[in-house]
């Protein structure tokens, strides 16, 4: 029997090398071996993740293999999310995430997503060429804490502006912490336009959450 | 600097002295100015995307209010693939794009066929527009039409996410469909040379910030050259090939394949494009189309068209002053006025940088 440690390095090992059914095999083998499902997804594929990330910075993995390993991570998911053992005293936190209107290219959105969904956050996607005024819906609709915007190109940059516009316009700017990212965007123009955080990459955008909402609640 | 000097040539001579290594009057400039022209005739831009006579109209009326170096229309990203099956969603208002690729499963392939030109998807009316075009300025102005490269083809028939996952995932299959719209692609350029023009080539999906250079080498390059060699074929020299986003790792590769002009983003630095492949192609580029040109005025246009002009205006194969990427439509056509101005004043032979006054 495989120490849980071997078992671990190959749930990353699967998602690192686009291995789906090894991280499939390895999912199986951590259940069957009583290991937390949340330790095997957060010290298990995230790990592989975030290796995968390191790969794309050192650009030798580009984003056909960032896409493979998030296929490997969401077959790895698929079998351990229905046995992580939740505090059900503590309510997820909401995100709203969406391509802005005008935009197609949700490559990007789709890594965040997932890299989020995995750090148990409530995804609720809008997929792409997303309008403000649905944006303002969802919040309202789900109470989210956080909305992320994701944009590809510089034309459609100013959309982001309106989301805030529009949230403070419905009284829901305080209640939400905005979160954007994507070719175009910089932190000079969050901070231009007054979103709370700007993240390079999916992984950065997850850290990103976990500290504004820690500052949050900090700040109440 | 009071009066911006005249052009003394018109474009096609202009064109035709710098193909030809002989003397012209200042360094030409092509901004790529695509569905904007729209603008220009008040039509909305999906029924300009459909009407021969509005796409003509508009791309002509560009050419009377810009003066630019080249005109011409075509198919662009998406043309050859929706041809092929793939369905677009064209806004109103907006650039339209790919709502529902047409191969989703692989098993549908075999039904996939190369297009008829003169009969699939909009491609008749690129044709038909092209010709209304030559027939007005054609005797000015080289025109030209624009059609998307294989990979980013390929890509709109498998969708993006899928097809570069193929690259891995599924090799044979991803070569056959690039060897397929290939095939179309030839039968649309063979269409535009019958009518003496020149096809242009744009490949922003096989752009360095997506895929390896190993990648390009092995899925764009290949099926770019076989574009490039067909057009060097039938029009006398190769094309002018656009990759957006970070080209700098495949610049060789794409003066291999064959293209004579690289068309470059505002990403990357034009010397350095000039110091590595600048004696083996011309080189165009970089205006920013957003920060400067739809949201800067005259003096910042004038400013980073100097900043151009100085790297690369002693570029050994040529230099071409134009935007780094596809002109976005509610630029202020007063910009676009500025940056043809730019090389009227600062690229005018002799051109001395050193005598500008910043």
């Amino acid at each position: 029997m495989d120490s849980q440690q071997e078992i671990l390095d190959r749930l990353a090992e699967g998602v690192r090398e686009m291995d789906e059914e090894l991280a499939v095999q390895a999912s199986y083998e951590a259940l069957e071996n009583k290991i937390d499902a949340l330790t095997a997804i957060n010290q298990g594929l995230v790990v592989g993740m975030n290796e995968a990330g390191f790969l794309y910075e050192q650009e030798e993995y580009f984003v056909p293999e960032l896409l493979l390993c998030s296929d490997a991570m969401y077959a790895g998911l698929d079998v351990l999310s229905p046995h992580i053992q939740r505090n059900t005293a503590e309510s997820k936190q909401k995100v709203v995430i969406g391509v802005v209107e005008g935009d197609t290219h949700d490559i990007g959105k789709n890594l965040v997503k997932l890299m989020l969904e995995v750090a148990d956050f409530e995804i609720y996607d809008l997929g792409r060429d997303v309008p403000a005024v649905d944006f303002i819906s969802k919040v309202k609709e789900v109470g989210a804490d956080i909305v992320c915007l994701s944009t590809l190109m510089s034309t459609t940059m100013d959309r982001m502006a309106d989301v805030i516009e529009l949230l403070k316009k419905e009284g829901l700017r305080e209640q939400v912490l905005v979160m954007i990212g994507g070719g175009p965007i910089s932190q000079a123009f969050a901070n231009r336009i007054g979103a709370d955080a700007y993240s390079e990459n999916a992984i950065g955008a997850v850290k990103d959450a976990k500290r504004l909402l820690s500052e949050k609640r900090v700040a109440i | 600097m009071n009066a911006i000097p005249k052009d003394e040539m018109t474009p096609k001579e202009r064109m035709a002295a710098f193909a030809a290594g002989k003397a012209y009057d200042r360094i030409p400039c092509m901004p790529l100015v695509g569905e904007h022209a729209c603008r220009l005739i008040g039509a909305t831009v999906s029924s300009y995307s459909h009407s021969a006579r509005l796409m003509a109209e508009a791309q002509i009326k560009a050419f009377q209010t810009y003066r630019t170096d080249s005109a011409g229309i075509g198919p662009g990203l998406f043309g050859i693939a929706e041809a092929m099956g793939t369905k677009l969603t064209f806004p109103q208002d907006g650039m339209p794009y790919v709502s529902e690729p047409v191969l989703t499963d692989w098993n549908d392939f075999e039904r996939l066929a190369p297009v008829d030109p003169h009969k699939d998807g909009r491609l008749p009316l690129y044709l038909e527009a092209l010709q209304i075009i030559k027939d007005a300025i054609g005797d000015e102005v080289g025109v030209g039409s624009s059609v998307g490269g294989p990979f980013t083809a390929a890509a709109s028939i498998r969708g993006t996410e899928r097809f570069l996952k193929d690259l891995r995932k599924n090799t044979e299959m991803a070569h056959r469909l690039l060897k397929l719209v290939t095939e179309s692609a030839l039968r649309y350029i063979d269409a535009v040379c019958e009518l003496g023009l020149k096809p242009s080539i744009s490949e922003p999906t096989a752009s360095g910030t997506l895929i390896s250079t190993k990648q390009f080498r092995e899925f764009a390059q290949p099926y770019l050259k076989i574009y490039a060699d067909r057009i060097k074929e039938r029009c006398g020299s190769g094309p002018m090939l656009h990759i957006c986003g970070n080209s700098s790792r495949i610049w060789p590769q794409m003066v291999e394949l064959g293209a004579t002009i690289l068309s470059l983003d505002n990403v990357i630095d034009l010397e350095e494009a000039k110091n590595m492949v600048g004696d083996k192609a011309c080189l165009a580029g970089n205006v920013k189309p957003i920060d400067t040109l739809m949201k800067g005025n005259r003096e910042q246009v004038y400013a980073e068209s100097k900043e151009c002009l100085r790297k690369t205006y002693d570029s050994p194969k040529g230099y071409i002053l134009s935007s780094g990427c596809g002109i976005a439509l509610d630029t202020p056509p007063e910009n676009i006025i500025a940056l043809m101005d730019a090389a009227r004043i600062y690229g005018k032979y002799p051109i001395e940088p050193d005598r500008w006054d910043n």
